[in-house]
């Protein structure tokens, strides 16, 4: 062969080589990237309430409630800036409000100046319903669902039976699951 | 000129780079199968339809009328594998269905399900024919009933969601019914 058709050979193949490899590493990145290693951007976050205890919580964080009203996941709302996950879960972002489900009921703790946004509407004024240990609990009706919250140090305390009839002691729910 | 040697060796140099990448790329292309989840992901519950239901390993009596629509939840014992479970090689010791009108569970005791229907203690309120006596207790906070049937270490429970108690002891002799 000629040295010059053996260098163009060499060439090729050096240039192959390094567009490969850069290839690969675009591509491990971009997997990387699809499942998550770089989070993604969201508006509220679903963490378990180990992870949860992290977070930069612009109000009080209950303390995990024992039986029917524990869950095993909490969803933390930023205050309605789309931020990346990961952020979020280091306590980088303010969240302003916490929800948290179970096959019963729903509840979520909410800041009065965030703007969040909650499955469902806690900002509408009701009727006063009861009494617990945060003060009076309030009840206002939307789609169909009933729903009660108490107010304290500008923080809202709401709670939603997704499947409790009328006669639930709502009481006794915000005293078992905010009291503490 | 290059020497008889150095084209040799040139020629073995790209044929181990040619190898080593097949190699990796056969690595990325496993690493890619084993993220996507190919290979099974360790968890504690896997989401069923009754049909994939009746084809696991079931260590707890199968109901043979299944509402209409919805999705169970099949729970092994310990978390394993889900191509595992799916597979039927890992028996469930519980299975459970969530849907507007109820929540109702079949599980031994000790199974970890998404609601502690153990935790209830209540007095009879009727007879299932396929099982024998019905117990009904109130779930903490009220405005909700668990009905369950304990039988040969196996917990029958039924949350009707706004039934009353005549409702609620129908739906459980037509759900809780078997094929032998």
């Amino acid at each position: 062969m000629k040295e010059n058709r053996i260098k163009a050979i060499k060439i090729t193949g050096i240039c192959f080589a390094v567009l490969a490899a850069v290839f690969m590493i675009v591509i491990m990145f971009f997997l990387l990237a699809f499942f998550g290693a770089f989070g993604y951007d969201v508006q509220s976050l679903t963490l378990s309430y180990e992870e949860a205890q992290n977070v930069q919580l612009d109000l009080p964080f209950v303390k995990r409630p024992e039986g029917v009203f524990a869950a095993n996941a909490v969803t933390v709302y930023t205050d309605g800036v789309v931020a990346n996950s990961h952020e979020i879960a280091k306590g980088n972002v303010i969240c302003k409000a916490y929800s948290w489900q179970t096959l019963l009921d729903f509840f979520c703790v909410a800041k009065k100046d965030g703007s969040y946004t909650l499955p469902f509407n806690i900002d509408q004024a009701g009727e006063k319903v009861g009494t617990c240990t945060l003060g009076d609990i309030f009840a206002f009706e939307e789609n169909g669902f009933l729903t009660y919250y108490a107010e304290k140090d500008g923080v809202v305390y709401g709670y939603i039976p997704y499947h409790r009839a009328q006669d639930a002691d709502v009481t006794h729910i915000f005293n078992a699951v905010f009291a503490a | 000129m290059m020497t008889d040697a150095t084209k040799r060796r040139i020629k073995t140099i790209g044929i181990i780079a040619a190898v080593l990448t097949v190699l990796l790329l056969i690595a990325l292309m496993f690493a890619i199968l084993g993220v996507g989840g190919f290979f099974g992901r360790k968890t504690a519950k896997v989401e069923v339809t009754y049909l994939e239901l009746s084809n696991l390993d079931l260590s707890v009596p199968l109901i043979e009328n299944p509402p209409a629509y919805g999705s169970f939840a099949a729970y092994p014992e310990k978390p394993c594998l889900d191509t595992s479970i799916e597979s039927g090689d890992v028996p469930c010791v519980a299975y459970e269905y969530l849907n507007e009108k109820m929540y109702f569970a079949v599980a031994t005791a000790g199974s970890s399900i998404s609601f502690d229907i153990f935790a209830a203690k209540g007095e009879s309120v009727g007879s299932s024919l396929a099982l024998g006596e019905i117990y009904s207790a109130q779930i903490e906070g009220g405005g909700a009933a668990i009905y369950y049937v304990d039988k040969d270490g196996v917990r029958y429970a039924l949350i009707p969601f706004g039934a009353t108690s005549e409702q609620a002891v129908k739906m459980f002799n037509d759900l809780f019914t078997f094929a032998n």
